[in-house]
């Protein structure tokens, strides 16, 4: 955000540039009276000042309506809540400290208003174990031959900080979520935004709930590759274990091309065979990089994890609904 | 991905084959235009080698009716050769002028040309 407000504060910048040689061609066009009312430079200096002003809430700015905005929310949506489950999911536990100092520091005496504000921690708990499992049960539905850390990989990038704290942004959580900081940081977001699924499985049950998680965590997959979710030290030994689970002889690496061995840019193709059958093929830029990425290609192919395989259906609910 | 960006070597056989044919081959590849990657400033060209430019075939009668012409820059300096003429004595030059006047006609012909590679025998 700091180099988006440079970028602004270049475009007022410019206007001010507009001021300097706005002027300097007038005075060398035609001299005429200066006018009285508003000067050249006010709209550029009202543009950086509205640029270097601190962020704000958006409660804080005009029109806003908290009860409004909460049923906005769940239109937004589709989907049913029922609107205290949702508003204590929005209530984190700095919100309630911060109001009960204000009240003791404005003197009053009595705190039972601010104890009838629920934490969402409870809540985020619920909501944070049904995503994983469903998530876990999805993954292993799909990927029946992905071994338990490849899953438990997948299902802990797709539940980590900044991905969760990404949606919630881009869901206008940050802006519904009472907090004694802001912007509001990421775990909050993350918290409030299990929250929000664990409000939503006490309102809707779990199926639309099942439905809520698949839409909106699932495509954050598109375009990645398992290995950069999943960190595999050494691919070669793993390939090998795969390979003797389904009685499968070791692999063996041969170059199949090769270019510019001895300049700056080599590169070398490594093929992986089985009984004189290949495997996988890999680019790299030694052969001991090119055996590993081959490797990594071979684990792709065998836990069906590759660039082409069937997209994720989303059309009707995951058969993977064990009750 | 490290694969996608190397810089690839073709052989490429030119025994009995037309010198145009070959060199409409040869540019396509020298430039990079064979690449989902190509852009006019990626330098995503690769080499060609060229082997058995001395067996080459033109059809019909070119051997005798095409004329390779030239200037010295001196006066009276106009020299105007036949294909065979020329290929007896220089054995690749029919196909780098082909490939040559083939190529864009910009700064990068130079380069390109630099990276093709002609034999005129099976080495």
């Amino acid at each position: 955000s700091a180099m988006a407000a440079q970028l602004l504060l270049s475009r007022s910048r410019w206007l001010l540039a507009g001021v300097g040689a706005g002027a300097g061609a007038v005075r060398a066009a035609l001299r005429t009276a200066p006018s009285r009312d508003k000067k050249r430079w006010l709209r550029a200096y009202l543009e950086q000042q509205r640029l270097e002003e601190p962020p704000r809430r958006r409660s804080e700015k005009p029109n806003w309506d908290y009860h409004a905005e909460v049923q906005a929310f769940g239109r937004r949506l589709h989907e049913d809540f029922s609107l205290e489950l949702l508003k204590a999911a929005f209530v984190d536990a700095s919100y309630i400290e911060s109001e009960e100092e204000r009240r003791r520091q404005l003197g009053l005496d009595k705190e039972t208003v601010a104890l009838s504000l629920q934490d969402n921690r409870s809540l985020a708990d619920q909501g944070q174990a049904f995503s994983r499992s469903y998530l876990r049960r999805c993954f292993e539905v799909a990927y029946p031959d992905l071994p338990a850390e490849g899953t438990g990989a997948l299902v802990n990038f797709l539940t980590s900080q900044e991905l969760v704290s990404y949606v919630a942004r881009n869901l206008s959580i940050q802006d519904l979520t009472l907090c004694r900081e802001f912007p509001v940081p990421p775990d909050v977001l993350q918290r409030t935004f299990f929250a929000v699924i664990g409000a939503l499985l006490r309102s809707s049950g779990p199926e639309k709930t099942e439905i809520f998680v698949r839409d909106f965590f699932i495509p954050e997959l598109i375009g990645r590759d398992l290995f950069e979710v999943w960190e595999v030290v050494n691919p070669m030994g793993l390939l090998v274990e795969e390979l003797a689970k389904r009685n499968i002889c070791a692999p063996e690496p041969r170059i199949t091309r090769q270019l510019g061995g001895s300049t700056v840019l080599p590169l070398y193709f490594v093929g992986l065979y089985c009984d004189k059958k290949i495997l996988a093929e890999g680019p790299g830029e030694t052969v001991l990089a090119a055996e590993e990425e081959a490797a990594r290609v071979a684990l792709r192919k065998l836990y069906g994890y590759t660039e082409n395989r069937r997209p994720w259906d989303y059309s009707k609910p995951k058969p993977g609904l064990a009750a | 991905q490290w694969a996608t960006f190397a810089r690839a070597w073709y052989l490429l056989d030119a025994r009995m084959q037309p010198p145009g044919k070959i060199a409409a081959a040869t540019v396509l590849r020298l430039e990079g235009r064979h690449k989902p990657i190509y852009h006019a400033l990626n330098d995503c060209g690769d080499h060609v080698v060229i082997i058995n430019t001395r067996h080459i075939a033109f059809s019909g009668n070119k051997w005798e009716q095409k004329v390779y012409s030239s200037h010295t820059g001196y006066p009276g300096g106009f020299k105007q050769v036949t294909a065979t003429q020329l290929h007896l004595k220089d054995p690749t030059a029919i196909v780098k002028l082909t490939i040559y006047r083939m190529l864009p006609k910009n700064l990068q012909r130079r380069t390109l040309m630099q990276r093709l590679h002609l034999f005129p025998e099976d080495v």
